[in-house]
């Protein structure tokens, strides 16, 4: 199965390669810090995502592909 | 035979002329066999003569077969000249060192004195002087100046320094099985997807620096910045503002800010401490070529390699020491009373030495690193002959400051805390002022103090602070690398040697695997990490090459040999040329892919300002051959739009627009220029002025 954000092989059992993989842990995680620090929703944080700065190309394209997934 | 002269192996031409001149009664004789110069001269009444070479005269090749496969692990010490293209020259050189040491009857290698140099010198006393490497004397000196020269020349080393030849011999055997196997394996692997030849390279220091490259990339590709907020305070304290800090300097959540702010603005708190404390600053070490190549990078942007090229420019013109050492030392026998006296004829110097020699006993600071071979990078006090370009000015200006500064006195300063509480929160105001600026003076402009004067507080005043505000701010991801934050990585994992670092970092570049200042790791750089650590992650791992690196130097002092070194080496190196024979098919698919992506994303310029659809790419005229910049929807017909191009050099697409149209620009790297960037644009003002 192919990675649908890069086309890459995905890893054993999961839905994307590594490289998203391994984004898509730490946009979770980033997510718990986020809701302790200030009052936010999963979709807004998304989009603070997307449009920062810091946030790594990898972060934005798995953010991106959950923003239009989930409408 | 006795009556023979004495034939001096020098590394390079430059040295050669010095090392003749130094050692002469009057001037030397300069000749010349097929156009190689050398030359000869008289000293109590011996003749001598001294043949320059060009650095390796020798190198490792593969001893029969087919030059494009693997694994091969036979191979053979030849003249370069057989082993290479491009390197015919070599040929007539061994000729004329041949001819000269026929009627020779004693032998010194006056190479650099180190690994290579001493490798250089040992292979052509071995080849090309018939086996003299036996018999032959070793010259040791670390800059070229008549006086070092003369000395070193008294003092002749009775036989060479076989050890250090045997490391070089060494790594230049392990480093080629490693370079040839490996490389040819990525090379066959797009050949046969793509049907074309792509220069790929790995090699054993190559591989864990690019892996370095890759992991800081994964790093930052997922990075999830989380926010935070920063108090930022004015106070009001006996009629002046301050800006004044928060004890934290983080507060994770909005909440807490806001509880500071609502808390503390518009109130009023006490001073409750003013600590003042000296502190001194010892003068920076002396520098090894690490530190130079990063204070060159930090002050003028010079990369590490061409930092190292102008160093070695000042050295072979005997200004400065021999650069590629890894020693803080400045030992006393370098004479540093001479040296300042030296430069104090120079007006740039005449005031910074004299103050260095007034002051007192003469004490240079030192680092903890040292080097057998060579002490720290001086300047020799020599004046330059000739005016120096601009490049060798600021390397030299920087070398020079950097000797005198080890000299000066510590700076001394006064740092001032003043602690204040407002609402039971802690702020504090600090200040700094020189008291001694000490060796500052020295080192300027490549050091400078900041200061933040204070007026005299006292404990018990009364604070206002008038304006208590929070800002929210990210955490950053950590920061990419630079040609100079890798270079000093690498030399704190010990991948490489002084020697190499510098070039295996413009290797990646070249190989396209990285490219920007700030290092950005290509697609093509990461599918080659990926497919090592796939199927052979020794090769790649730091502590696989920095072992190999360890053993080296436990041959330089001899209490390793080689045939261990290269039979384990080996032995890690076959089963690995397996994994990626076996893994070629697969290999070349995901390479040729993450190639072909690379070489679309140089081409591509930007978008098209003409249709607005297409994208213009750099292409190539079918019919002429010459390149230019057409428009992607040339080939359906929709759009005509193409801009010429220079056809000699290497274009490259630069990330930033033009400042004055903001169109597309691209760097033009002419050989042995300095890169040019220009805007793509025919009508924009930057390219009317030019014509
Ligand atoms: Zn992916
Ligand atoms: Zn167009
Ligand atoms: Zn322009």
């Amino acid at each position: 199965m192919k990675c649908p954000i890069c086309g890459r092989e995905v890893i054993p059992g999961g839905s994307l390669c590594d490289r998203h993989t391994a984004a898509y842990r730490n946009l979770l995680e980033g997510f718990k810090t986020w809701s302790k620090a200030m009052e936010i929703g999963w979709k807004d944080y998304l989009k603070a995502i997307i449009s920062n700065p810091a946030a790594g190309r990898w972060v934005k394209e798995v953010a991106r592909r959950l923003v239009e997934e989930e409408g | 035979m006795r009556g023979g002269h004495t034939l001096i192996i020098a590394e390079k031409f430059d040295a050669a002329q010095r090392i003749a001149s130094a050692l002469s009664e009057g001037p030397p004789t300069k000749k010349t066999y097929r156009g190689i110069p050398y030359f000869e001269f008289k000293r109590n009444g011996r003749k001598y003569v001294v043949a320059p070479a060009m650095g390796h005269l020798y190198t490792v090749t593969q001893r029969a077969g087919d030059r494009s496969l693997y694994p091969v692990f036979e191979y053979t010490w030849a003249p370069r000249h057989l082993a290479e293209r491009g390197a015919k020259k070599i040929k007539t050189i061994i000729s004329a060192i041949e001819k000269l040491s026929r009627r020779a009857s004693e032998f010194i290698n006056a190479t650099d004195y180190d690994v290579e140099g001493s490798l250089i010198g040992y292979m052509i006393l071995k080849h090309a002087c018939g086996g003299a490497e036996k018999k032959a004397k070793r010259m040791k000196f670390s800059t070229l100046t008549p006086e070092e020269l003369n000395q070193a020349f008294e003092r002749l080393m009775p036989s060479l320094d076989f050890e250090m030849a045997e490391a070089g011999r060494t790594r230049h055997e392990v480093d080629w099985l490693y370079g040839v196997n490996l490389s040819r394996a990525l090379i066959l692997s797009v050949e046969k997807q793509l049907k074309k030849h792509f220069t790929l390279s790995i090699g054993r220091v190559q591989g864990p620096t690019l892996k370095l490259l890759c992991e800081r990339e994964y790093e930052i590709n997922s990075f999830v910045p989380t926010p935070y907020w920063e108090i930022q305070a004015e106070a009001i304290i006996g009629g002046s503002r301050y800006r004044v800090e928060f004890e934290r300097n983080r507060l994770p959540s909005l909440r807490e800010a806001e509880a500071v702010v609502s808390a503390c603005k518009g109130r009023t708190g006490t001073i409750t401490s003013v600590v003042e404390k000296t502190s001194r600053r010892m003068p920076p070490e002396p520098f090894d070529l690490g530190s130079l190549q990063r204070e060159a990078y930090r002050f003028f942007g010079y990369t590490p390699s061409r930092t190292l090229n102008i160093a070695e420019r000042l050295y072979l013109n005997a200004l400065i020491s021999y650069p590629r050492t890894s020693s803080q030392k400045l030992p006393p026998t370098i004479n540093y009373e001479a040296i300042l006296k030296g430069l104090a004829e120079n007006p740039s110097y005449r005031k910074l030495a004299e103050k260095v020699l007034e002051g007192g006993e003469l004490k240079p600071v030192e680092g903890a690193r040292e080097d057998p071979a060579h002490p720290a990078i001086y300047p020799t006090g020599k004046l330059p002959e000739a005016p120096l370009s601009k490049d060798d000015s600021r390397i030299y200006d920087l070398v020079v400051k950097r000797f005198l500064a080890a000299f000066g006195k510590p700076s001394i300063r006064l740092m001032v805390k003043v602690s204040m509480e407002v609402e039971g929160y802690k702020f504090t105001l600090n200040g700094r002022r020189i008291i001694e600026e000490g060796w500052i003076s020295l080192y300027k402009p490549y050091a400078e103090f900041e200061e933040k004067p204070l007026p005299p507080l006292k404990q018990g005043e009364k604070v206002l602070l008038e304006r208590v505000e929070y800002v929210q701010k990210f955490t950053e991801p950590p920061p990419r690398y630079n040609p100079a934050s890798l270079l000093k990585a690498m030399e704190e994992l010990e991948l490489g040697t002084k020697a190499t670092r510098a070039e295996i970092i413009e290797t990646l570049y070249q190989r396209g695997y990285i490219r920007g200042e700030r290092i950005t790791v290509t697609d093509v750089g990461f599918t080659v990490v990926e497919a090592f650590s796939k199927y052979c992650p020794t090769i790649i791992s730091v502590e696989f090459t920095r072992n190999l690196e360890r053993q080296l130097y436990a041959i330089e002092r001899g209490e390793e040999s080689r045939e261990n070194v290269l039979s384990e080496a080996l032995e890690e190196l076959k089963p690995v040329v397996e994994e990626l024979k076996k893994a070629e098919e697969n290999l070349g698919g995901t390479l040729s892919k993450a190639i072909q992506a690379e070489n679309l994303r140089r081409r591509l310029v930007g978008s098209c300002p003409s249709c607005g659809t297409g994208s213009l790419v750099i292409l190539r005229s079918r019919r002429t051959g010459k390149r230019f910049i057409g428009c992607t929807n040339f080939f359906t017909g929709k759009c005509r739009q193409a801009y010429p191009l220079p056809q000699r050099g290497r274009l490259t697409v630069s990330d930033k627009p033009c400042k004055l149209c903001g169109w597309p620009t691209l760097t033009l790297k002419l050989k042995g220029k300095r890169p040019f960037t220009f805007c793509i644009n025919p009508e924009c003002p930057s390219r009317r002025d030019k014509s």
